[in-house]
């Protein structure tokens, strides 16, 4: 009874779930969250197509995009703990340094 | 039953009764916060004749206690979840936690990558609790715990990765397979392994969620402020739940699981189908049901005899069983003896928990932090690493497993001792997040 | 047992999308994290579901209990709890959701509408191999490159977060 249109839709509103938090909200750590959870969805994806076919590779692929955003995760919170020591806020809108 | 020591009274009957111990020492007494309003926990106010029933009296007494928030401006939703996350995580764990041969909730494919994950997840029991208390202190031992948590998890993790070595699979059942097929029990395998797990344990489960002064499970002589209300009861409870998590899954990857000692020594009575080893649980218990008789026997007031004719009944009823199931056909027997293999190993590993806990003083959360990330997490490690160089050798040259093991277990002691002089022990410097 | 199946997949991602729903409109930047380890913990279930046993403990491990704890324990460590709603952060809003909509429209209308031409065959029945001596299986033989490489990736990104977020005295 559930068919692969049932997960891929999942993983669509997911998707566009993390999207809409990523534009919407000025907060870094909340848009960071928002990638975590787009990157989520394409992870649903890829497990139900690996396992649709049978093979192995989705899950491994899976793996990687697992641990590229652990490793991003990381390295962003690296980024925005000093700025927020500076500057004194996270906010998206007033880290424009690199603007005209 | 007033002359008998409080220790042996309200310990054993409220662990009997499922419920957290009060205090493992002796009692409160009473007359103790009248200043603060709320009545106190652990006086005695049942009559004299009801008196047996004091405990879960006062259990009942604990969990309606009017709640308490630990400041003003309070996250209540983070906080009051807290606990329930620790509980969660202990009791979701026992669902893979093999008990007999075919005695077991459910067998994941990946039975201790769930274990451990969510063990991890228990940081936001820790993290949450000291946070969402929204005190300038508290974020500092928030964070401290977060920092402990980790390392000692992590360090679990990697002891138990190095007996993962020796089996194929991570789902539980396979694991008591293999040591079955292997005729060893992976203590003696990886006896360094074992030791940190045991440290680990220790370590992550003598702390509870809450550090607000004066909310420690064994506190004699508390202060005004004292926070007994169903949450610490809650966080208390998760604390002893996660110790016997961790004898639960000890057991099932370094002791064995069910099987019995020398499980693959099979020599069967002359004439019966009964194995030697197998009489042994009955025998020994039946030994305890004599020696409870006879110690009734020896007593001098009819309270104390009560309870020891008491004992010796299910002493001797647990005896009949072990030993009426001798005779019973295969799958009984090797399920009830699992389940008494199982029980007794948790409970050493408990008693041998319980009683490190009971004395050595808290360490404080600056060398203990240190003990794990500098100590502990290198030593797994490097344990991981020497056990599988010691399979590979044992693949290659064929020489014993067993010889190879200790090599490997010596390498890494002698790692330990290197890391222990090298490592220095003075506190951390101070940060902003910190204190 | 199909029905089962159904039940729960239902389940499972009404929880995961209320959850992700409640996540991004939280002004409390932990509250959002919470709200994010359901969101993972629903998506755990989904591969459960799909009998990915090793998807679902690396989400519960590496996802749930290191990602979302680094965020929890960041926004924490930066007395980031609640953010204030600034002046002109609402310009936009309506572009953007709109934008959002227009994206679902089209992927749902390649799904739904066009499955013909993506030719997708129905999910099989058969019970899958042991999953995790498959993954592992095919992370070290044939992907063990990638495996390497991730290795070095995770390395340098923990030493430059060191050194990045470091206090410089």
């Amino acid at each position: 009874m559930l068919s692969i249109e049932h997960y891929l839709i999942l993983s669509l509103v997911l998707f566009v779930i993390g999207v809409a938090g990523l534009m919407l909200r000025r907060n870094v750590l909340v848009m960071l969250m928002s990638i975590e959870l787009m990157l989520n969805a394409v992870n649903i994806n890829l497990v139900a197509f690996s396992r649709l076919h049978g093979s192995a590779d989705g899950q491994v692929f899976s793996v990687f995009i697992v641990v590229v955003a652990a490793a991003e995760a990381v390295v962003a919170v690296a980024i925005t703990l000093p700025f927020l020591r500076n500057r004194g806020t996270v906010n998206a809108d007033d880290l424009d340094l690199l603007k005209w | 039953m007033n002359d008998n020591p409080p220790a042996n009274d309200q310990a054993t009957e409220s662990l009997a009764h499922g419920t957290p111990p009060d205090s493992v020492g002796p009692e409160l007494p009473p007359q103790m916060d009248q200043e603060c309003g709320i009545p106190p926990v652990n006086e005695k106010f049942l009559h004299p004749r009801l008196r047996v029933l004091q405990p879960m009296a006062n259990t009942v007494k604990l969990l309606i206690q009017p709640v308490q928030w630990p400041a003003d401006g309070t996250n209540r939703i983070m906080v009051s979840i807290a606990p329930w996350c620790a509980l969660t995580i202990a009791l979701l764990a026992y669902l893979i936690v093999p008990i007999g041969p075919a005695f077991q909730t459910t067998d994941l494919n990946v039975g201790l990558l769930f274990i451990l994950g969510i063990s991890f997840l228990g940081i936001y029991s820790v993290v949450l609790e000291n946070w969402a208390a929204n005190q300038r202190d508290f974020l500092g031992a928030a964070l401290r715990s977060a920092t402990h948590f980790l390392s000692y998890e992590s360090a679990s993790a990697l002891a138990l990765v190095s007996a993962l070595l020796l089996t194929g699979s991570l789902s539980m059942n396979e694991i008591v397979q293999a040591q079955l097929d292997q005729g060893q029990w992976f203590l003696f395998y990886v006896p360094v392994g074992f030791a940190i797990f045991f440290v680990a344990s220790i370590a992550l489960t003598n702390r509870t969620a809450i550090v607000m002064p004066g909310s420690d499970a064994e506190i004699i002589d508390r202060g005004e402020k004292a926070p007994l209300h169903f949450r610490w009861a809650l966080d208390s409870l998760a604390d002893y739940a996660k110790i016997f998590v961790a004898a639960g899954v000890a057991t099932t990857v370094f002791l064995g699981g069910w099987l019995r000692p020398l499980a693959s020594y099979r020599d069967r009575f002359p004439g019966t189908p009964v194995q030697l080893l197998d009489a042994v649980p009955g025998a020994l218990v039946g030994a305890i049901a004599i020696y409870c008789f006879r110690s009734a026997q020896k007593q001098q007031e009819q309270s104390r005899k009560r309870v020891m004719i008491w004992a010796c009944t299910i002493w001797g009823s647990v005896a009949l069983v072990l030993l009426a199931t001798l005779f019973a056909p295969e799958a009984v027997m090797s399920g009830v003896h699992g389940a008494f293999w199982f029980v007794v190993k948790v409970s050493a590993y408990v008693y041998a928990c319980l009683w490190v806990r009971i004395t050595f003083p808290e360490y404080r959360s600056d060398p203990s932090t240190n003990l794990g990330w500098r100590i502990l997490v290198p030593m797994a490690v490097v344990n991981l690493i020497a056990t599988a160089l010691a399979i590979m050798c044992t693949q290659y040259t064929g020489l014993p497993m067993r010889l190879t093991t200790i090599l490997a277990a010596v390498a890494t002691l002698a790692a330990a001792i290197w890391l222990s002089i090298i490592s220095p022990v003075e506190p951390l410097s101070r940060t902003a997040g910190g204190q | 047992m199909s029905v089962l199946h159904t039940i729960l997949f239902y389940f499972f991602s009404a929880l995961a999308v209320a959850s992700a729903l409640v996540m991004i409109t939280r002004r409390n930047v932990a509250h959002a994290g919470i709200f994010l380890v359901t969101t993972l913990l629903a998506t755990g279930g989904i591969f459960l579901l799909l009998q990915a046993e090793f998807a679902f403990a690396l989400q519960i491990f590496l996802f749930a209990g290191g990602a979302v704890v680094l965020f929890v324990l960041a926004s924490s460590l930066a007395r980031l709890e609640v953010t204030r709603r600034l002046p002109g952060s609402q310009r936009g809003r309506l572009a953007a959701a709109a934008l959002g909509l227009v994206l679902a429209a089209q992927i749902g209308f390649a799904i739904v509408v066009g499955h013909t031409s993506l030719r997708l065959p129905a999910m099989q029945s058969a019970r899958a191999p042991k999953n995790t001596e498959a993954v592992g299986d095919a992370l070290l033989r044939q992907f063990i490159v990638p495996f390497e490489i991730a290795s070095v990736l995770l390395l340098v990104s923990m030493i430059g977060a060191v050194v990045l977020a470091r206090r410089r005295a």
